[in-house]
């Protein structure tokens, strides 16, 4: 069984968002991995390790961008990669394993926040903000304050965290990660409408969290 | 074009995946209609802010400090997962009859949390929460009639802390013996199942009775975890079906006389198959029985498993189907639904049998 992959590109996601009709040819791509991943179940440390290489990256990203700080995410970038290991043996050619690591990346995040639950992640993360003496909304008051690409973003950082995991893992997966419906689908086991749908939801509670700053020269000039 | 059907087409207009003549049409609205344009100008900022987004760099060490960790052993599995694996078949899950109680009720697991405690990985691969502590298993329904209490995994890093968590061992309800097909206990790997309630994700038991006819219960001596909080708070790990009835059935809790023991009616979801101990069958037999009989339905069935079990499920059942000579009416009969997913079913099972011979596994 080969899976479908669509294979957006890096211009799918730089070129912005109207640009995006153009989704490109549907091709086959045989996973880049099946060769690391046939070496590392026959025994090989050393196809393992390079296996974590070249998933580190984009585990990390994704965990960072769930989790909101650096400690978390590299402590369930471990996690994820330990966990493969312990269990990835059941992991067989008829995905991409690399949709097979975010999935179990994306696991690991979204067990981390259940057990935090709701209420004390809301609490630690508004400790965070105060302890950095930023206990702003996630929306400046004055757009002209968010003037750098840096405010921009931590605007956007916070707003997403504000999303419940549900909503924030597709965006994430679909508009900063670059990954295809299909292939959010598989990594979070729900159907391609509704990854779909909860793209779009999140965006409208992102585009409501950043009104403020919506309109402003800033945002027109990304 | 209003704006409600604007409303409704937004999603396909910011991707531009609607038709050229809507998009004309939405197009022409955004130039009469301020409010709409500006709601569209909006979510193309929101989407143009997000991709914008700069990537963090990762830490250096993280390969490195993976690998130191597997060195000293930290993926290597503990004498509990060993007979874990043996008994359900972690690394390669063991063929479920899902709505056969006989399957269900052959493995409880239950994951208790300690008070405090690092990640902790589930015996399927993915996390349990952080705060697991202990794991507290009544392997099967023969063995679970004898044990007592249930066995606590001494190799689950953190169960030292597991002497705060009560422990809790299955009380069997009466069964069937397992038919000694395939693998001795035709359960599946245990996996974490997250139900929409808050109740179900700090509540985890499940039991299913054994055949046909008898009672549909679950229940779990012993103390019970508080339902919510506390400090040992027990996280679903069940059988996805059983889960979803314990979802189903955790909405109207029942404790009996002080709570203990507690117990659950696992609802008409797990409606059994006809006993197979009775008959000998092999519990694929049913299934591919149900297939035959409603191959949409059967579809549907599969579909709703995650991608691990769906792929399990092919294997499993094609090898059986091609065994008895069935394969091709099997394929057939999900072919002429029409269904979609019926079709890509059917591939999946012509591409299986084929495709085993190449099958490379490292286990």
């Amino acid at each position: 069984m080969t899976y479908e992959y669509v294979e957006r590109g890096p211009m799918a996601r730089s070129a912005g968002a109207m640009s995006r009709e153009v989704v490109g040819p549907r091709v086959i791509v045989e996973d880049p991995d099946r060769d690391l991943v046939a070496r590392w179940q026959a025994g090989d440390e050393q196809a393992f390790e390079e296996l974590v290489v070249r998933h580190e990256r984009r585990v990390f990203r994704l965990l960072y961008r769930m989790m909101g700080n650096k400690e978390d995410a590299e402590d369930l970038t471990q996690e994820t990669f330990l966990s493969l290991h312990r269990h990835g043996h059941r992991f067989r050619a008829e995905a991409r394993f690399s949709t097979f690591v975010y999935r179990v990346a994306a696991n690991a995040a979204l067990n981390r926040r259940r057990a935090l639950g709701r209420g004390r992640a809301r609490i630690d993360k508004l400790k965070t903000r105060q302890d950095a003496g930023d206990d702003l909304p996630s929306s400046p008051r004055n757009p002209e304050d968010a003037t750098h690409g840096a405010e921009l973003s931590e605007h956007v950082r916070l707003a997403l965290e504000d999303l419940s995991p549900s909503l924030r893992m597709p965006v994430i997966l679909y508009d900063i990660e670059g990954l295809a419906y299909g292939e959010i689908a598989e990594v979070l086991g729900i159907a391609e409408g509704t990854v779909k749908s909860r793209i779009h939801r999140a965006r409208q509670a992102l585009r409501e969290q950043l009104k403020g700053l919506l309109g402003s020269n800033a945002v027109e000039e990304i | 074009m209003n704006h409600r059907e604007v409303q409704k087409g937004l999603a396909d207009y910011l991707e531009g995946d609607l038709p050229l003549s809507t998009r004309a049409r939405f197009d022409a609205h955004l130039e009469e209609c301020g409010e709409c344009a500006r709601e569209v100008g909006e979510m193309q900022q929101t989407i143009r802010l997000l991709r914008a987004m700069p990537d963090p760099e990762p830490p250096p060490m993280i390969a490195a400090d993976v690998m130191r960790r597997i060195r000293a052993g930290e993926t290597r599995l503990g004498p509990f997962q060993r007979v874990m694996r043996v008994l359900t078949g972690v690394l390669e899950p063991a063929f479920v009859l899902p709505a056969s109680a006989v399957a269900v009720a052959a493995l409880v697991v239950m994951v208790m949390q300690g008070p405090s405690g690092g990640a902790r990985f589930g015996l399927d691969g993915f996390s349990v929460g952080e705060e697991s502590a202990a794991v507290v298993v009544t392997p099967s329904l023969a063995t679970a009639a004898a044990s007592s209490p249930a066995s606590v995994h001494p190799g689950v890093a953190g169960a030292a802390r597991a002497t705060a968590a009560p422990v809790a061992v299955t009380r069997p309800v009466p069964a069937v013996p397992v038919p000694d097909t395939e693998r001795a206990v035709p359960s599946r790997s245990p996996r974490v199942r997250h139900s929409e309630s808050g109740l179900a994700e700090s509540w985890m038991a499940l039991q299913a009775e054994a055949s046909a006819g008898a009672a549909r219960s679950v229940a779990v001596e012993g103390p019970v975890p508080a339902f919510r909080g506390g400090p040992s708070r027990p996280l679903l790990v069940a059988d996805r079906i059983g889960a979803q009835g314990l979802a189903h059935s955790l909405a109207q809790p029942q404790r009996h006389d002080g709570g203990v023991p507690f117990s659950l009616r696992v609802p008409q979801l797990l409606a059994p198959v006809a006993p197979t101990a009775a008959t000998g069958e092999d519990a694929r037999d049913l299934w591919l029985a149900r297939a035959f009989e409603d191959p949409v339905g059967f579809t549907r069935y599969i579909a709703s498993q995650s991608l691990a079990e769906q792929e399990l499920w092919v294997t499993r059942l094609s090898e059986r189907a091609a065994a008895r000579g069935l394969l091709d009416e099997l394929v057939d009969a999900l072919r002429v639904t029409g269904d979609e997913r019926a079709r890509h079913l059917a591939d999946d099972f012509s591409a299986s049998v084929t495709r085993r011979a190449g099958d490379v596994r490292g286990d």
